[in-house]
């Protein structure tokens, strides 16, 4: 706000302060000058009581002359606001049903949108909480070779941009996910995610721990790693937020690590939900550049007036660079930039930004239902308009009355649907589904209620348009002429008032298209078959340490050991392992080269690698093509064998048999193994992308460390307890986490998309209600004033059903035209939802016929009544009335 | 003695800054010099004097503060300012202009 700005505000606080004390001067000053005329008429030789009113008659209206002072002094128009504001809120209170109904629909607009505008504003839009975080980028790396759109970087190519970079202050790199198992403090064992980071981290992204200190240089080299830091949030929930931890030692894995420090509770790297963090240090084999392992987040600082285009053209140069210096493994490996505030919000985004448009389009029908409301209001009150205009009140005065009176409509429905808002967003944050990042900030804030104000003042001025237009143009003569039946206004207001509704019913379009697009995809994508059977299958997770089961034997046996008391548990029916879960959230990928297949694309397609038990695949239902499953006797020292899938199978061997074919991974000497089976495809990474086959080996020859326990048995929900405490009996130490249902999994991975779906509808629905008040509105007002004419048609020999069928014909009108409009606008959403759409095109003819006859048949029901209302018409009595 | 002439917009600020130059002055003074002055054919309404008076004051023409009138009670006097003494001289100069234009017109007829 501008100086001069704030000094009219000044102005005008200190005049409606003096305002009091300045009409009393007056009134002193006026007092005064009457005695002084009465004075002065008696001296003239008039009677006292005469003197007086003789002087009284001179001096006219002391409270007009009062009233003429008032306005014109500053701040004037201020106080006239007040004062149509608190005459319109007597008005609404002398007609309750038109108040609620208008401050209901202003609050299911507003709210609406600002809980809408609060998550996209606190996901989205909130600034990083890191310093000067607008110059902090993600760097990923593109290798299309691989299929993989967007890759970790590889520890060897960040080192070079680290050494030679001018565009970046300084870059660290992430290992996303690593597992401890915190074990010897006196809990229960519990699973800890935790991210390996550069100690250089923190500087890079500027913060600060809340206790203790980060780490130091030099802690990323092995033997002095043993350092950790706490995430508030654990500290508080495991250590009672007890400060002197900082300097004891806990047991991650076994491996004991000092505590350093505590985190804020605003820092999030990369993930809310990551718990510690320790050193990352870099096994020197992944600087040789023999396989560039892509493993590692990266995360930049620009350096001061570096835009965000020369980086990239610097990174691109390294990439061309590293091509020609290490063909071998940086072939077709590009690096890309991204800002870090948009990277962690990649895959909400779209979604977001399409409800926010959804919902401004529900607060536009909003703003043009209410418009109409009020426009009937203002031609009900037109002849008191025309009054008061023949008495001297100013045209302007009457639009800004009109104006003012709306003002306490949006006060109230306004703070109603704020506070709507903040209890839906504070009750969606705990349910929301995991995979939206940064939910915690997400609150009806400051930045948030300036955009609600904001678009309460747009509602204001589009709705107040209509009622202030009507005041303006009121026309004494027309006003006394038309009879109290007839003040719907002239053949423009009602043109005005067909124009709203079929703009309500235009804006409903998109909505309407947009939620058959979400339903149809999600029925798509549930009526899908993922390639398991998800029903009566517990899952839970283990994070086996390698400290204590160092060979892959051990690990093998611990493995099989479990398998062996969890199968021999009451209540099951088989269980089984594999290292990553179908829709768990987490991939395991690589390349795979298959003996005696042509060079070339198909020769080490990118696959999900698998390592899984004998009894996985009867345990989730996958069905078995060709050859035999694993069994317990594929171990150390028998020949290896692999399975794959049937896609693997079908596009490398086709109308053969994939049997005794042998693939490897494609690093150094890795051994062949045999093909012994074919397994069905199974979609692992989401229900709605499909982009890899798959590989399996045997957990006795191929061992890791992460594993998923999956049990199959009568009521899957109650074994958790029973699992849990199989494996206890195997090591009282080993926690197990996530434990869910299959069914579970499957619905976890499809949230967001259903919440997405349900809020479109709910919104699509909202609006298709207000549009359909709106053409009721239309329709019978219309029949109310045609009543007579009706009534002269019945007399003239027309038939009932032809006067249903006129009134039915206006609102299938207005459909119609509204639906038309809409189109266009339902095309610009569906293309913004693309990437959202499954299984249905995004110019799904379904969608659109479903939303076009959801209108019509909403228009027709809400033109039923009108024009039952017309076709019961007694001409006889409408002819005597009026 | 004639009806009382309206008076035209605009020359009622000429004419209570022209009284109040002499010497400062209270309202109803005001309005009674007025009156003498032009021998009852200028009646200032009240109704235009104070919203007058004021408009006057807020543009910083003249000033007003509490002092004692002549029957000994608490009044308003009214003074012109320096500013106001300049728009006096302006608004002056452009009514002897404008009414001797007038006049020349009404002569030649």
């Amino acid at each position: 706000m501008t100086m001069r700005a704030l000094d009219r505000l000044r102005m005008i606080a200190r005049s409606w302060l003096r305002s009091r004390h300045a009409d009393d001067e007056l009134g002193e000053e006026l007092r005064f000058h009457l005695e002084r005329e009465t004075e002065a008429n008696v001296a003239a030789g008039l009677a006292p009581a005469d003197a007086r009113r003789a002087a009284l008659l001179s001096l006219g209206s002391v409270e007009g002359i009062k009233e003429v002072s008032r306005d014109r002094r500053p701040g004037a128009w201020a106080r006239r606001a007040g004062r149509d504001a608190a005459y319109g809120a007597r008005l609404l209170g002398r007609a309750p049903a038109f108040a609620a109904a208008a401050i209901l629909i202003v609050a299911l607009g507003v709210g609406s949108v600002t809980a809408i505008f609060s998550v996209v504003y606190g996901v989205v839009l909130r600034p990083l909480p890191y310093a000067d975080p607008d110059r902090l980028v993600a760097v990923w790396a593109r290798a299309p070779r691989l299929r993989l759109p967007r890759a970790l970087v590889g520890a060897a190519d960040a080192r070079e941009w680290q050494r030679g970079s001018r565009a970046f202050e300084a870059v660290a790199l992430a290992r996303p996910i690593a597992n401890f198992n915190l074990t010897g403090d006196g809990g229960e064992p519990e699973r800890l995610l935790a991210s390996r980071v550069s100690p250089r981290l923190f500087d890079v992204l500027g913060v600060k721990p809340a206790l203790g200190r980060t780490f130091l240089p030099g802690e990323d080299e092995a033997g002095h790693d043993g350092v950790v830091l706490l995430s508030h949030g654990l500290w508080k929930r495991r250590f009672g937020g007890d400060a002197s931890i900082v300097g004891r030692t806990i047991s991650l894995s076994g491996a004991p690590h000092t505590v350093v420090g505590v985190m804020r509770p605003d820092f999030q790297y990369p993930g809310r939900e990551f718990q510690v963090w320790t050193p990352l240090t870099i096994n020197p084999d992944e600087l040789t550049r023999r396989e560039t392992p892509f493993n590692y987040l990266a995360v930049a600082r620009l350096r001061h007036g570096v835009d965000l285009r020369r980086a990239q053209s610097e990174l691109d140069a390294f990439a061309a660079r590293l091509e020609q210096a290490y063909p071998a493994s940086n072939r077709e490996v590009g690096f890309e930039l991204a800002p870090l505030r948009d990277d962690s919000v990649r895959t909400v985004r779209p979604a977001l930004y399409v409800l926010l448009g959804a919902v401004s389009c529900l607060l536009l029908v909003a703003c043009l239902n209410l418009a109409n409301l009020l426009g009937v209001r203002a031609a009900g009150r037109s002849r008191e308009f025309a009054i008061r205009l023949a008495l001297g009140a100013s045209r302007g005065r009457l639009a800004l009355q009109a104006l003012a009176e709306v003002v306490p409509v949006l006060l109230i429905g306004g703070a109603l649907g704020v506070a709507g808002a903040a209890w839906a967003v504070a009750a969606f944050v705990p349910v929301a589904p995991a995979g939206i990042p940064r939910l915690d900030g997400i609150g009806v804030n400051l930045p948030v209620l300036a955009f609600t104000t904001a678009m309460l003042t747009v509602t204001g001025l589009v709705a107040g348009l209509v009622p202030a237009a009507q005041a303006w143009q009121s026309d004494l003569a027309a006003a006394t002429r038309e009879s109290s039946r007839s003040t719907a206004g002239g053949r423009g207001q009602s043109a005005a008032r067909d124009l709203l509704v079929v703009g309500q019913i235009a804006l409903s379009v998109p909505l309407l298209v947009g939620t058959g697009l979400l339903a149809r995809s999600f029925s798509a994508l549930t009526r899908l078959d993922p390639g398991f059977r998800a029903d009566g299958v517990l899952s839970a997770q283990m994070a086996i340490p390698r400290s204590k089961y160092r060979e892959d034997r051990q690990v093998a046996a611990f493995c099989a050991q479990v398998l062996e008391r969890v199968s021999a548990l009451p209540g099951v029916t088989s269980a089984g392992m594999v290292n990553r879960l179908p829709l768990g959230g987490v991939g395991h990928v690589g390349s795979i080269e298959f003996e005696n297949v042509d060079a070339g694309e198909a020769r080490r397609p990118s696959g999900d690698w698998r390592t899984v038990s004998p009894g996985y695949f009867s345990t989730m239902g996958i069905p078995l093509r060709e050859g035999r499953a694993f069994t317990e006797h594929d171990g150390e020292g028998s020949p290896l064998v692999g399975i794959v899938d049937e896609r693997i199978a079908r596009t490398l061997w086709p109308g053969q048999s994939a049997l005794g074919h042998r693939f490897r991974i494609p690093f150094g000497d890795l051994p062949w193994v045999e093909i012994v089976g074919v397994v069905g495809h199974v979609r692992h990474d989401a229900l709605d992308q499909d982009l890899r086959p798959q590989v399996y080996w045997p957990y006795r020859q191929r061992a890791q460390d992460r594993m998923v326990l999956v049990v199959r048995g009568d009521d899957a929900r109650s074994l958790g307890s029973l699992v849990a405490g199989a494996v206890r009996s195997v090591d009282p130490e080993q926690p197990l986490y996530d434990v869910r249902t299959m069914d579970e999994v499957v619905e976890r991975s499809l949230a967001q998309r259903w919440l997405n779906t349900a809020l479109l509808a709910a919104f699509a629905a909202a609006s298709l209600l207000l549009a359909s008040v709106g053409v009721y509105g239309v329709v019978a007002f219309g029949v109310a004033r045609r009543l007579r004419e009706f009534g002269i048609r019945i007399a003239l020999g027309a038939g009932r059903a032809d006067l249903t069928r006129l009134v039915l014909g206006q609102g299938a009108r207005l459909a119609a035209a509204g639906i038309t409009a809409g189109l266009a606008g339902a095309a610009l959403l569906s293309r913004a939802m693309e990437s959202l759409v499954y299984g249905v095109g995004a110019r799904d003819a379904a969608s659109y016929a479903l939303s076009a006859a959801a209108l019509l048949g909403a228009a027709a029901l809400a033109s039923y009544l009108p024009a039952r209302r017309a076709a019961s018409v007694d001409p006889a009595v409408t002819l005597r009335c009026d | 003695m004639g009806k009382p002439t309206d008076l035209v917009q605009g020359t009622v600020d000429l004419l209570i800054m022209k009284t109040v130059a002499l010497q400062p002055m209270h309202g109803w003074a005001i309005a009674q010099r007025i009156r003498q002055l032009s021998k009852d054919v200028l009646l200032l309404q009240q109704g235009s004097l104070y919203p007058a008076l004021q408009r006057l004051e807020r543009q910083g023409w003249i000033t007003a503060e509490w002092g004692a009138s002549e029957n000994n009670r608490r009044a308003r006097f009214y003074r012109l300012t320096k500013a106001g003494r300049r728009r006096l001289e302006e608004e002056r100069a452009g009514w002897e202009r404008l009414s001797g234009a007038i006049r020349a017109v009404l002569r030649t007829t």
